[in-house]
């Protein structure tokens, strides 16, 4: 009940802000969004709806901001157009609506929300607000589930908030260790010294998360996150004995059903998990055959009246192919919705890594462009992890995914401005 | 312990909400050279 009170009051005073400030709304919903708050207290009819009223009230700040209203064409606005306007004739053709519905609603309003990103974060501090905000709404997990990893010897498995699309102890894995980049950057721009080891924290204690998970694609993706790091940093044995010291560490209390699950990994092909996932990719590839262009409608493939015809001879562990999850957001949205839907995503994935590797080419060794540079590597390596880590989760439409990506965009179009512009007039734009 | 540290969490994203909002709202201009997120490139402009 304190809980309760003390996040309506929280949440009250965060709505007083937005009437101040209209990005504040999109900040706040973010925050909603992303760390769900209200998974930890009491259930509350306000507390329910404060995600909708926060979405609301950035409709309202994208209707008042002057800001320009349409977003400014270029490869990555063309391609999530395309893949929206899909997404919804997708699901309007959808075989069966009822079912395909629900993951819909989740894809549209994230759509909605990188479209209000897209549109308001245009300015370094808007960005550097909502990285903070990014940062600690995940933040809050990886450091909560880290101590309790290390507490417990590593013996429990963590999971996510209830009723979000991290719930699942995987996904949980993937979304920490792609928002672990970001605190990264944080640790490395930020100048006060308690700030910088408030991001430390969350860095360290969100690696010790991922292991906590116990999910082998979560070992997968930090594998990538810290081969990445020590490949971009400077002082390369510096990082190898942090890695050594936090990761090392961690592993060195966890029990030995973590080593024997994490073994598996090796022998994939024995393991009748990894084996029924590749059944369903190859279910979800010959549907998808059959329905080239929409697909059968979001999630609609899981079932056996719509995917039996495609696999009466498949058997997962001796039993016959029935209702299964695909596990792989590629195959997801391919099946689901379609090639061109799944060109369009991988398209924005692709332009994004890119332009993340041409702003760090740009921005290499010119003062005052330091927060550009690290910020686009770290986008990139966050994009990496989060590319391979859904190669074995449904989590084609999480916000904080499709949030780095149109951070990776707005950032490219600040630093091109302030590059063609006189560096002093160009900061003062920025910044206002 | 994990109470605290929801509200540790709340109070820091609410901290942020609160200091774009009056570097937008009251002075029109971010000065990132103070304050608690302050930037290391803001502090010293010839870092590279």
């Amino acid at each position: 009940m304190i809980k309760t009170l003390v996040l309506l009051t929280v949440t009250a005073t965060a709505f007083a802000f937005c009437m101040q400030a209209g990005v504040v709304s999109l900040l706040t919903w973010v925050w909603l969004s992303l760390m769900m708050p209200q998974s930890e207290a009491w259930s509350s009819v306000l507390l329910n709806y404060s995600n909708m009223i926060a979405g609301i009230f950035t409709i309202i700040a994208l209707f008042s901001v002057k800001e320009r209203k349409i977003p400014k064409a270029n490869a990555f606005t063309v391609l999530f157009f395309l893949f929206a306007i899909i997404i919804i004739i997708s699901h309007i053709f959808s075989k069966n609506r009822e079912t395909s519905y629900h993951m819909f609603y989740v894809g549209s309003v994230t759509l909605f929300m990188s479209f209000a990103v897209l549109l308001l974060i245009n300015t370094k501090v808007k960005i550097q607000a909502l990285v903070w905000v990014v940062v600690l709404s995940l933040g809050y997990y990886g450091v909560t589930r880290g101590l309790y990893t290390i507490a417990g010897g590593g013996a429990g498995i963590v999971s996510g908030p209830a009723g979000t699309v991290i719930t699942d102890n995987n996904q949980l894995a993937v979304a920490l260790a792609s928002t672990a980049p970001l605190a990264y950057y944080l640790f490395r721009i930020t100048a006060d010294k308690w700030v910088r080891l408030l991001a430390a924290g969350i860095f360290a204690l969100s690696i010790v998360a991922v292991i906590g998970t116990h999910s082998r694609g979560g070992l997968i993706s930090l594998g990538v996150l810290v081969l990445s790091l020590i490949a971009r940093a400077k002082n390369k044995i510096l990082y190898i004995a942090v890695m050594l010291v936090v990761a090392g560490g961690t592993l060195l209390i966890m029990p030995a059903s973590w080593f024997n699950r994490m073994d598996t990994i090796g022998s994939a092909e024995e393991d009748s998990s990894f084996m029924g996932r590749v059944e369903a990719w190859a279910v979800a590839y010959k549907i998808a055959l059959e329905n080239p262009i929409l697909g059968v409608g979001a999630r609609v493939h899981y079932f056996p009246e719509y995917n039996h015809h495609v696999a009466p001879e498949i058997t997962v562990s001796g039993r016959p192919y029935i209702h299964r999850a695909t596990h792989n957001a590629y195959f997801e949205i391919m099946a689901g919705n379609g090639f061109l839907a799944l060109g369009a995503f991988l398209g924005m994935m692709a332009t994004t890594f890119f332009w993340c590797g041409k702003i760090m080419r740009l921005t290499r060794n010119k003062p005052g462009f330091l927060w550009a540079n690290e910020l686009a590597s770290m986008l990139q390596l966050s994009l990496l992890v989060f590319g391979v880590g859904t190669m074995a989760l449904s989590m084609e439409f999480w916000a904080g995914f499709w949030i780095n990506m149109v951070l990776a965009v707005n950032l490219r179009e600040i630093v091109l401005r302030e590059l063609k512009a006189t560096p002093d007039v160009a900061k003062q734009e920025a910044y206002a | 312990m994990t109470a605290i540290i929801w509200l540790f969490f709340l109070l820091a994203i609410l901290f942020v909400l609160y200091w774009y909002k009056q570097h937008r709202a009251v002075t029109g201009a971010f000065d990132s050279t103070t304050g608690w997120f302050a930037m290391r490139d803001e502090k010293d402009p010839e870092i590279k």
